[in-house]
């Protein structure tokens, strides 16, 4: 390790410039189109999940509207019965799987990396890999709307009505195979996540030292990795069932439909907090930038993060209080769901400490994770309320269940995404996003969100169920639901609005500097947007925050003697991040392409044959080969 | 004379201590949280047999095992806890802690967790919404 003084980067003679362009070199991505094919560094592919979430946001979003237009009067004709399930459950589904989950684990594909002061992911190719994965199923999933052969049994896909004799055609078969598919690229993303988190942190970064964000990017993974593979053996018994007349949900035949419920449950619920944990990080990032002091409790935060991330595996059965289970089985998971309050409450006890008395700045990231503080709060009370079995006897399947998931869906995890946008685009950019735009984005958001979802709960307590496509003028529910529509119209220029503003102001935005909000973390220690190898020189830290400590000690501990050309990275110890050893790292590669759109054929064409399983285990496999060919410096060493 | 010390050569032996000692620093993680998730996934399973069989013992022994998970979890974290006081360098001896506090608050929240799905149980008939 050597110390390089308080610079950030290479020395700025003739030899410094020329090392720094010889590694920029190195850890470049191909330019052009198929160039495209063959990125792996984790900043392209970060970029891309984002991206790509957003669109799928957008499309969901727009099928929310129209779901609104439909409902905003009684016998009204915008949407007939059927189209209403299919694009019901195209709107549910997509937000899940094709927007939340996807967006916070690109942020979090972005960021690790760069927050720990490693140069890329553990896998380069795989992350790759998981992304073509993702977009390819879920354009596949999205164009099954246009066609008209979408799934309708909404976003849990209940047997037996998604059991072939009820649901037959394709929907559901598409449903199955492709939620299979894109939660593999879930997986793959976990994983990675994972060993990066432990394997690749700058020498110092001991587990104590871990942002707060990594904290919460690492429970996700473990949690996706727990929870996915759930949901991968329930769709592919469904598939079976209505592919190879298998009978595992099938009553009549000895089959249970209950065991369905159990299966997606057992991963539903803990993909709420899937979605929710990293939101907690951004939230955390946020909020110690704007307070400018370092998070107050930040053990009790890494408890109630891990926490969190538990118990949210004991409650799948609150979504089967009306089943029919008996009641001591239903009580432990009543109290469960209770339990699951304490280390939210936690968490937003130490923001507020850590806001208290600090001499806040309302930037836009702020102002997000304001509103956030107050939608969720609301969606985590109305959730105490659904925990108690008798309450959730009673709105069981009504609109105050639908007001309360959007609250704490949007409050907890859209919300802020929107901080973590506005606070980490100027990174990711180069440029400064519009703080006019940002600041009516919000308002308009807020405003929309609440006067769009409030009065649902409302109309719950009135009896009017979800998953209808109309109702009957007499039953006096126009009124808020043509106010929830006029909210969802201003919710959805709001979010809007941002969505310009992204477009807007890579072109015409302010130029920012490394670190424009002067935050503490290492991702503000490299040029925005980041060098193609990350950092110049891989930093050592030697606490928490190192750039608001680095100017006090005057002086930055770097690593040294990694090879400038060819792909390298430090590895270091699990819990001290003591040096070990070096990993390279593979470089461009069109294979994790092929390999997915072979991967992508098996699953396609399950939909119609099961021979289709054959053919895509073949391709995938020499596909692999290739992929997995050993690499040149290898055989040099 | 005193020989230099070799950074790198510290660096490999302090790795070999912290691969030693990981086993205590995640007991309580580990621990503490299996204790509750079998106490509520083994006990909800339980409950059409306990009906069947006409008796509570099984899921008096289970919460016994799982508290006793519990403790134990908690009594290595303590140890961790104990020990850290004399590991060094600083910043290992501050990881060791709120590894071993972690661990230490997770052993009893999860008891407290086990507490509160035991102790309703005494309230409800374990025959009440069964399917006979
Ligand atoms: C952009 C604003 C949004 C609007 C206007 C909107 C509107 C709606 C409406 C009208 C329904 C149908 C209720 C029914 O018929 O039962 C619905 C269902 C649903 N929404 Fe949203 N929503 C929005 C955002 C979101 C977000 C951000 C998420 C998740 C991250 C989400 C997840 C869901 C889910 C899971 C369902 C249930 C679908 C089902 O019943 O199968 N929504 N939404």
């Amino acid at each position: 390790m050597t110390d390089v003084g308080p610079a950030l980067r290479h020395r700025d003679d003739a030899e410094g410039r020329e090392t720094l362009a010889t590694i920029e070199r190195t850890w470049q991505s191909p330019k052009g189109f198929f160039g495209w094919f063959t990125h792996v560094n984790h900043t392209n592919i970060g970029r891309r999940f984002v991206a790509t979430a957003l669109i799928f946001f957008a499309i969901a979003g727009v099928l929310g509207l129209l779901m609104r237009w439909q409902l905003s009067a009684p016998l009204n004709e915008v949407l007939d019965p059927d189209t209403y399930n299919q694009v019901m459950t195209v709107h549910g589904t997509a937000m899940m799987f094709l927007f939340a989950i996807p967006a916070m684990e690109g942020i979090a594909i972005y960021l690790v990396p760069l927050m720990i002061g490693a140069r890329d992911m553990a896998f380069p190719r795989l992350n790759a890999f998981g992304y073509y994965v993702y977009l390819i199923g879920g354009v596949i999933f999205l164009l099954s709307l246009p066609l008209g052969i979408a799934p309708a049994a909404g976003w849990f896909n209940y047997v037996p009505l998604s059991n072939k004799e009820f649901s037959p055609g394709l929907g559901v078969d598409i449903w199955t195979t492709m939620i299979t598919f894109i939660e593999v690229a879930a997986l793959t993303a976990a994983v990675e996540l994972i060993v990066t988190i432990f394997k690749l942190r700058a020498p110092g970064m001991s587990l104590n030292r871990m942002p707060i964000f990594v904290w919460a990017v690492l429970v996700m993974s473990f949690m996706i990795l727990f929870a996915m593979p759930s949901v991968i053996v329930a769709s592919a018994m469904l598939m079976m069932d209505r592919l190879v007349d298998t009978q595992f949900f099938v009553a009549e035949a000895g089959g249970s439909p209950l065991l369905w419920q159990h299966l997606f449950w057992f991963f539903g619920h803990p993909e709420v907090y899937i979605i929710f944990v990293p939101a907690l990080g951004i939230v955390t990032s946020v909020v110690v930038t704007f307070a400018q002091r370092p998070v107050f409790g930040y053990t009790a935060l890494v408890l109630a993060l891990v926490s969190v991330g538990m118990v949210s595996f004991g409650l799948w059965v609150h979504h089967m209080y009306t089943t029919g289970l008996p009641f001591m089985g239903r009580s432990f998971f009543m109290a469960a769901s209770a339990m699951i309050s304490i280390p939210s409450g936690v968490q937003i006890f130490c923001w507020i400490m850590t806001l208290w008395g600090a001499r806040i700045r309302f930037e836009v990231p702020m102002l997000w994770v304001l509103s956030f503080f107050a939608v969720f709060i609301t969606g985590g009370l109305t959730g105490v309320m659904v925990a108690s079995v008798p309450f959730d006897r009673q709105v069981h399947d009504t609109y105050f269940v639908v007001a309360h998931f959007h609250y704490v869906l949007v409050g907890g995890a859209v919300f802020p995404l929107m901080a973590g946008l506005y606070y980490w685009y100027p990174k990711a950019v180069g440029r400064m996003l519009s703080d006019r735009m940002g600041k009516w984005s919000v308002g308009l958001s807020f405003v929309g969100f609440n006067l769009a979802f409030f009065p649902m709960h409302q109309l719950g307590l009135e009896g009017m169920p979800r998953r209808i496509y109309t109702y009957l003028p007499e039953m006096d529910w126009g009124f808020l639901n043509q106010l929830a529509t006029v909210g969802a119209i201003i919710l959805a220029v709001g979010f809007g609005l941002t969505f310009w503003n992204l477009i807007y102001s890579a072109y015409r935005g302010t130029v920012a500097d490394e670190n424009p909000w002067n935050a503490p973390t290492l991702e503000w220690a490299t040029t925005s947007p980041p060098l193609n190898c990350n950092f110049a020189q891989q930093p050592v830290v030697q606490d928490d925050r190192p750039l608001w400590s680095w100017p006090e000690r005057g002086k930055r501990t770097v690593v040294g003697g990694l090879r400038t050309d060819r792909r390298e990275t430090m590895v270091t110890t699990l819990l001290d991040a003591r040096p070990q050893s070096v990993q390279v790292l593979p470089g461009p590669t069109p294979w994790p392409f092929v390999s997915a759109v072979a991967a992508s054929v098996g699953f396609l064409g399950l939909i119609f044959s099961p021979w289709f399983y054959l053919i895509g285990f073949f391709g995938a496999f020499v596909t692999f080969v290739f992929w997995f060919w050993p690499r040149k410096p290898y055989r040099e060493d | 004379m005193q020989a230099e010390s070799d950074p790198q050569q510290d660096d490999l032996i302090l790795a070999k201590q912290e691969g030693r000692e990981a086993l205590s620093a995640w007991a309580g993680w580990v621990m503490a949280p299996a204790a509750w998730a079998l106490h509520q996934g083994i006990g909800y399973a339980m409950v059409p047999w306990l009906c069947a069989l006409g008796t509570r013992w099984p899921y008096h022994a289970l919460t016994v095992f799982a508290v006793g998970l519990c403790i134990g979890g908690a009594l290595m974290s303590r140890k961790a806890l104990r020990r850290s006081r004399h590991i060094r360098p600083e910043h290992s001896r501050m990881r060791v802690r709120m590894m071993a506090l972690i661990g230490l608050m997770f052993s009893a929240a999860a008891f407290g967790g086990i507490l509160v799905e035991y102790l309703p149980s005494f309230l409800i008939d374990t025959c009440n919404g069964v399917d006979r």
